[in-house]
């Protein structure tokens, strides 16, 4: 099985952080499943919100309504899901982080994560700005188009790369 | 009766247990290893379409998201959605029960899932339905109102329900 190398310097405070009194208690009893069942629940809101405002920036779905009005409405969603999955992941990682940080399918997940995020970030900054010229239309440029689908993609690609992590045990 | 209804479904697991479905599935997982990670991927991804058409449906009819949206529009948009990645979740989920049939009929998680699943299906078929007759079905009279946000109250809490019991399935 493949595992990626992990320095010396970083695997000691991974060793640490693996045996913190927190991540013991994590580990040892029904925090585990709990907090990766609400884990799984954040991934399905953050997605669910996500797919709609991604399939409207590709021209798929809901092209009546106002990009605007659709990002402001379920954006809260997805941050407010993303937060959950961004504190029920750290408590799943901290049980065994040695672990995850050289399992190929967590490297990727985090890779994908990135990219998703500098992908919504240079949208922001470049094409959004615009978004009241264009953002009523039927067909959405093809700047809004390329960052629908990359979204699309890398989250896609989040989801089933976190879903291989325990098939690299 | 309840006891009966349990030993029926266990019956049942044992029955696709010895079907060459079983055998054929079970052959295909164990030999093709990106094959189980695959379909879970799948199943995952689309249970993410559920709770962000169904789900969102009901939250829209609680008054707690997507306030410029219309309900009667957003379900004739978004159930196709809901049902289509609903099917995707039955073919995948049925190749993961097919491939240890008595493990998931034996399961409390699993039949608690199946049962909620039931309970979501069928709430937002009678909100659909309401919504489908008249637009404005759910808001016409005070009574309507309460009744619709009770079912997509526990229509919500089901769809959520049958995620958290999905994970739990594995910690048997």
């Amino acid at each position: 099985m493949i595992h990626v190398p992990i320095p010396a310097v970083i695997e000691d405070v991974l060793y640490n952080l693996e045996h913190w009194p927190v991540s013991e208690q994590i580990g040892a009893g029904k925090l585990f499943p709990t907090f990766e069942s609400l884990h799984v629940l954040a991934v399905g809101m953050l997605l669910g919100s996500l797919f709609m405002v991604d399939l409207r920036l590709l021209g798929l779905a809901a092209r009546r309504y106002s990009v605007r009005r659709m990002s402001d409405e379920l954006t809260p969603w997805t941050f407010g899901a993303f937060a959950l999955a961004l504190v029920t992941g750290l408590l799943l990682v901290i049980v065994h982080p040695t672990y995850y940080a050289s399992n190929p399918a967590f490297v990727a997940k985090i890779v994908l994560l990135v990219l998703a995020g500098t992908n919504m970030l240079v949208f922001h900054h470049t094409i959004w700005r615009s978004v009241d010229g264009w953002g009523d239309g039927a067909v959405m440029p093809i700047q809004a188009k390329l960052a629908g689908g990359l979204s699309l993609l890398f989250w896609v690609g989040v989801i089933a790369m976190g879903r291989w992590i325990a098939f690299f045990l | 009766m309840f006891d009966q209804v349990l030993d029926q479904i266990y019956q049942a697991g044992r029955w696709l247990n010895g079907t060459d479905l079983h055998t054929s599935i079970r052959h295909l997982l164990q030999t093709v290893g990106w094959v189980s990670p695959t379909i879970q991927s799948i199943h995952i991804v689309c249970i993410t379409l559920v709770i962000g058409t169904a789900a969102l449906l009901d939250l829209r009819i609680l008054g707690w998201a997507a306030p410029s949206q219309v309900p009667a529009e957003m379900a004739r948009r978004l159930l196709p959605w809901t049902w289509s990645a609903l099917a995707v979740q039955f073919l995948t989920g049925g190749m993961l029960v097919l491939n240890r049939p008595i493990r998931y009929a034996d399961n409390p998680s699993f039949l608690f899932k199946m049962l909620f699943l039931i309970i979501g299906i069928v709430l937002t078929l009678v909100l659909a339905s309401g919504l489908r007759r008249d637009p404005d079905h759910w808001t016409s009279t005070p009574a309507r109102v309460l009744t619709g946000k009770l079912l997509a109250g526990v229509s919500v809490l089901a769809w959520v329900l049958i995620v958290l019991a999905g994970r739990w399935i594995a910690y048997r």
